[in-house]
């Protein structure tokens, strides 16, 4: 993705606002789940406060406060009554968290996907992008982990004591109330806050150590060879081992702030009852009222806990929302025309002139794919591509079906009387009806077999299925396996690879395009199979253009013209019979498998 | 916990952590202790505030926040030192068990094993277990302390109802653990098809079923979504359940227990009051149930993960498959044995003619990759010093595994090979990985400067050295008009190299190694025609130094001898 670079340092602000329009509407529960979070805590606060205030109750002289209870009984069933409250309002709130997590994963999940239906050809073009589809869904796990677990307990670290600093506050007098005071401020307020710069930036820097690790570990995994082969294994081991002492060295600073506000935390909380008690005390405070506030201060300090780690787990959820964010405001590489000219009608064409393409890539210099083609396929017949792989040949079916634009020249699409219309000058919808591309690989859908089909034909009934089974010869295979609606598994894994291929064949046959792109689709076929599926897809679409890419001479005679390409460059053009006595494609065929 | 000796080591800091987190309950309850005392020294209020009680709470809480502290600290130092300890192991059993047992697929896994695992592992064994056993000693400890300064009696009735809690939550559990998995099952279900549509979407975007499968998922998504909220509804009531029997059983009980004894004149005000203060640790198991669930599991996988890793099973040497010869000289050492470490090398039973330099001996071997399933079975190939000799054969004859062996990342499992003049055993292992240079089909570069991504052959060639390497293979000229010459960064991230001129790279490793045997499997399968060319080239002139063995479909490329290798077995024959 070329244009992301630039929307990388999309603010702060940009990116929360972005994320509570996309969330609002199930934000509402939130507040349900902040509201009975309060009222866990403050049945938690209450059970000690009652117990605490009680049994001070029968140690001083005098009536005994209207809120506590009595006798014995009384005292029982207020503190099932507490516990009851508490576990019911501990079970709505987690049950409303996930309600909004669950509901926010849902509608971001729907929103990144359709953000990403106009990047999928730039997105999937290599490997580490796939990595970032992957990402993704795992960024969006992550927003949800923040709506769900993270907001609500924040919320309440920090309004839970100062509710009860207001009750109670009147009933223990100012000295106590500002002891307790003191306390639950520094718990919430200061003590987060020890070394949140140094330690973010000691994540920052472990992340980054980490990164390289990870290259570091690929590297030594992927070039095991030259590893043990040139005698580099101790070397390579003490490279590992010195970079785990940096990240060591990286997350010290991190780790040292955390035990400082671990430890704090504990300190603090812990010195603020005596503070509590002697404030209270020497200012000639309620006694009774003075047992139960300090009891129940006791207990707020569990609510407080929720702030501390809020910072790191607020940075790594607003990183997964800024990446998310960013996938949605990327501008695809390819769009529609503004004004789009239809496709030329009848039997159609293909025209390549002087088309240089370079992948986009972050890196400076890049090999380029593709140099000065220029290739014309006339409407109807059959050009074969040949080529080792790296040669540029699938580059040229993915500028055809406008997978991405060339860098230079014109690709274009040739009709009845002399009409050429560029594929950038095509609606997509009506370039992705003329044309259909048959890959290497099928990916196929969690489903039947049926509903695979009928992804390019959706309206199209079991007879025409059939039809297309059967001229990609796969018609007995789902017959023996029990028909149309037999389910072929995550990504098709109960067909092999060979059926998953012929599926694709047929999704070709049931979209019945003008122009046909096919990238080496019989790869997993035996040969006999190979040339029934050849000549199958012959007969189901004679019409039909077909642009092939292939780097084996199976099938290549059918071909009406081979162009061989070596190195982005065409090498050698004309008919099969004439290139097969020498020279490039003499050398490839060459190379073919030994089949002995 | 099965205690697998790779995670041994890890168990002194995860003992420091739960004495730190014990010393830490205690001194806790000792400043609930002194709390009771002051409220009671309040309510008494002839009494003044007692200092040296007051003295005695602050320094109860020092040692409190020191403990807290220092688990923390031992914590986060031991999490780093297990997580450098275990990559290494890891990645050290990677090179014992050699490049020529992993396949392309399984390498990304390796990767991840070895980064993200090793995190998930190390949060879980010295990040989670001494907090979890700490929690669960919390309970006893105080109820400890309330039976030596409160009231022997509550703390004996609250021992007794301990047990109460986990066999109400475990029985509660086996009632709902059919819903609690078939939730976790709908959301990974869900998960898996929406990550499935993302990957696919290129493809449903070609048949212009993007829109409509987006539809049918945002669908399929809320009605999922509904039917795990209801089944969510009732298995969140474990929650509810672990919540009331925890309030009830520990926290009610101990107040009201403090109540009644103090009305019955048994416990002092200050007793009672403590004990209420004290009823909050008695929940410290509660606070790590969650952390049982999310790091416990994610820890456990990662940990079986790497146990069969470690354990893989390596079919040792001398156990050959039913056909191999049962009087196999070579004794049972498994093939992972450190070499450096193993007893010296075994006599070579045979030298004389393999002695010549680079030259390689292969005697009856057999070489299975798992029991019963012969990969190579009987196989004889002599090559004498420099000569060329190629290994015809489909994908799949065994070409490649006994490239392996002739590189001594394999070992046979009957037979001999010699290298150099070197008997191939695992404490030579190294040794014959020195006689060779070897070239695979792809190259690896690794993310440095070409420089030195050349200089892993040679670590001690001069720059003269390295474009002389680079003239040999023709891309001196490229190698010229780089932005940094030799110090342009290549690799992942770095200048894209078409898989050409990777081979190119290789091959101008093996003329700076100039070492006697060059190894090459399928060299120009997959390269540009120009580079087959100069590859073809690069490759007799190695044969004028070295002797080489290289593996082929391609008859055309076989400039000297040819051996056709079919089903594991080695076929002589002459051109």
């Amino acid at each position: 993705m070329t244009t992301t670079a630039q929307s990388r340092t999309a603010p702060l602000v940009e990116v929360g606002r972005w994320l509570i329009r996309a969330t609002a509407p199930v934000l509402w529960p939130l507040a349900g789940s902040v509201l009975f979070r309060h009222v866990y805590f403050a049945a938690a606060a209450a059970l000690l406060g009652v117990g605490a205030g009680a049994i001070a109750s029968l140690a001083v002289d005098g009536p005994t406060p209207a809120w506590l209870p009595g006798t014995v009984w009384t005292l029982i069933g207020v503190l099932a009554g507490l516990t009851l409250v508490k576990a019911v309002a501990g079970y709505l709130e987690h049950f409303l968290g996930h309600w909004v997590a669950f509901k926010a994963l849902e509608l971001l999940r729907v929103r990144l996907y359709r953000a990403l239906v106009p990047l999928a050809h730039q997105a999937a073009r290599n490997a580490s992008s796939g990595d970032l589809l992957t990402r993704a869904t795992k960024d969006v796990d992550r927003i949800e982990v923040f709506f769900a677990h993270t907001l609500a307990p924040a919320v309440t670290a920090v309004t839970m004591p100062a509710l009860v600093l207001a009750v109670m506050g009147p009933q223990v007098g100012g000295p106590a109330a500002l002891a307790a005071g003191v306390g639950l401020g520094l718990s919430v307020v200061v003590v987060p806050a020890l070394g949140v710069r140094a330690s973010q930036r000691g994540a920052d820097a472990a992340n980054a150590r980490r990164g390289e690790i990870a290259q570091h570990v690929t590297d030594s995994v992927q070039g095991m060879s030259e590893v043990t082969g040139y005698g580099h294994v101790d070397r390579r081991l003490e490279e590992t081992a010195s970079l785990d002492e940096a990240l060591q060295a990286d997350g010290a600073v991190r780790g040292r702030w955390a035990v400082a506000r671990e430890g704090a935390a504990q300190a603090v909380s812990l010195a603020t009852l005596p503070a509590v008690v002697a404030a209270g005390a020497s200012s000639g405070a309620d006694l009774v009222p003075l047992a139960a506030f300090t009891a129940m201060v006791w207990a707020l300090f569990d609510a407080t806990a929720g702030v501390r780690g809020f910072a790191g787990t607020l940075d790594a959820s607003m990183a997964a929302a800024r990446r998310v964010h960013q996938i949605a405001v990327t501008a695809p590489d390819v769009a529609d025309p503004p004004t789009p000219v239809p496709v030329p009608a009848g039997s159609l064409g293909v025209r390549v002139e002087d088309v240089d393409y370079a992948y986009p890539s972050e890196a400076e210099a890049r090999a380029t794919a593709l140099a000065g083609i220029t290739l014309e396929v006339p409407a109807g017949s059959h050009t074969a591509l040949m080529g080792a792989s790296g040669s540029g040949k699938s580059s040229i079916l993915r500028l055809l079906a406008r997978h991405d634009d060339a860098t230079a020249g014109t690709v274009a699409l040739t009709g009845a009387e002399g009409a050429v219309v560029p594929v950038s000058a095509v609606a997509l919808e009506d370039l992705r009806t003329a044309t259909h591309y048959v890959t290497q690989q099928t990916t196929l859908f969690r489903g039947s077999i049926a509903e695979n089909l009928r992804l390019s034909a959706p309206r199209a009934g079991d007879d025409r299925l059939w039809e297309a089974l059967e001229a990609a010869q796969l018609a007995e295979a789902v017959r023996e396996r029990g028909g149309l609606d037999t389910e072929v598994g995550e990504q098709g894994r109960r067909l092999s690879g060979g059926q998953r291929q012929r599926l694709g064949v047929a999704r070709a046959v049931l979209a019945r395009p003008r122009v046909l792109l096919l990238d080496e689709y019989t790869s997993h076929l035996d040969p006999e199979t190979a040339a029934a599926v050849r000549a199958g897809l012959r007969a189901a679409l004679p019409e039909a253009t077909i642009v092939e890419a292939t780097h084996t001479s199976a099938g290549l005679d059918a071909a009406d013209q081979v162009v061989v390409l070596d190195a982005g460059r065409i090498v050698a053009c004309g008919r099969p019979e004439d290139l097969k006595r020498g020279g490039p494609l003499a050398r490839l065929i060459a190379r073919e498998t030994d089949r002995a | 916990m099965p205690a697998h000796p790779l995670f041994a080591p890890g168990a002194p800091a995860v003992r420091v952590q739960v004495a730190c987190e014990a010393l830490r309950t205690v001194a806790v309850g000792a400043v609930m202790l002194c709390v009771g005392r002051l409220l009671a020294d309040a309510l008494d209020r002839s009494a003044q505030v007692s200092v040296p009680v007051v003295a005695a709470a602050v320094a109860a809480a020092l040692v409190a926040a020191a403990t807290e502290a220092g688990s923390h600290a031992v914590q986060g130092r031991s999490i780093a030192a297990e997580s450098r300890r275990l990559r290494g192991a890891l990645l050290r059993r990677a090179f014992a068990l050699g490049p020529a047992r992993f396949t392309g697929a399984q390498t990304g896994r390796l990767v991840a094993m070895m980064t993200d695992s090793v995190e998930r592992v190390t949060e879980y064994r010295q990040g989670y277990v001494g907090r979890l056993v700490g929690a669960v000693l919390a309970p006893l400890l105080t109820i400890l302390l309330a039976a030596v300064f409160v009231d022997w009696l509550s703390a004996l009735v609250l021992l007794l109802l301990v047990p109460v809690i986990p066999l109400a939550i475990m029985g509660f559990r086996r009632l709902v653990a059919g819903v609690s998995a078939a939730s976790r099952e709908m959301r990974m279900r869900l998960a898996g098809q929406f990550l499935e549509a993302i990957q696919g979407l290129p493809t449903l975007v070609g048949l212009r079923a993007a829109g409509r499968v987006g539809d049918r998922l945002q669908a399929a998504g809320e009605q999922n979504r509904r039917a795990t909220m209801s089944l969510l509804a009732r298995n969140q009531l474990i929650l509810f359940v672990t919540e009331s029997v925890f309030s009830l059983f520990m926290v009610s009980a101990a107040v009201l227990l403090a109540w009644v004894r103090h009305d019955d004149g048994a416990v002092t005000v200050a007793g009672a009051l403590a004990l209420v203060l004290l009823s909050t640790q008695l929940t410290a198991p509660m606070k790590q149930i969650g952390g049982f669930f999310y790091i416990g599991m994610a820890g456990r996988a990662g940990q079986r993960m790497m146990t069969a890793f470690v354990d893989r099973g390596v079919v040792p040497a001398g156990h050959a498959h039913p056909g191999g010869r049962p009087d196999a000289r070579r004794p049972g050492t498994p093939a992972e044995t450190a070499p450096a470490a193993s007893s010296p090398a075994e006599p070579a039973p045979m030298r004389g003619d393999p002695a010549q330099e680079g030259a390689v001996v292969v005697q009856g071997v057999d070489f299975c990759y798992e029991p019963d399933r012969p990969v190579l079975t009987d196989v004889d190939l002599t090559v004498a010093e420099r000569e060329t000799t190629a290994l015809l054969g489909t994908s799949g004859s065994g070409k490649s595994t006994l490239l392996g062996l002739l590189a001594g990342d394999l070992l046979p499992a009957s037979g001999t090979v010699h290298v150099n003049g070197v008997p191939l055993t695992a404490a030579t292992q190294d040794e014959v990985r020195a006689a060779s240079a070897v070239v695979q089909q792809h190259t690896w570069l690794f993310r440095a400067s070409l420089a030195q991504n050349l200089r892993i052959a040679a670590p001690g060639a001069t720059d003269e050295q390295l474009w002389d390497a680079l003239e040999q293979v023709d891309l001196a000229r490229w190698a010229r008009t780089l932005p940094q010459g030799l110090d342009t960064p290549v690799g992942e991230r770095g200048l894209g190299v078409s898989g050409g001129q990777g081979q190119r790279i290789a091959l101008a490793r093996a003329f700076l190694a100039g070492r006697p045997l060059v190894i090459l499997d399928e060299p120009t399968s997959q390269v540009d025609l120009e580079s087959e060319a100069v590859i073809e080239q690069a490759i007799e002139r190695l044969g004028e130094r070295a002797t080489v063995v290289l593996a082929t479909h391609r008859p055309a490329l076989v400039t000297g001898r040819a051996v056709r290798v079919r089903s594991g077995r080695v076929e002589q024959e002459r051109r």
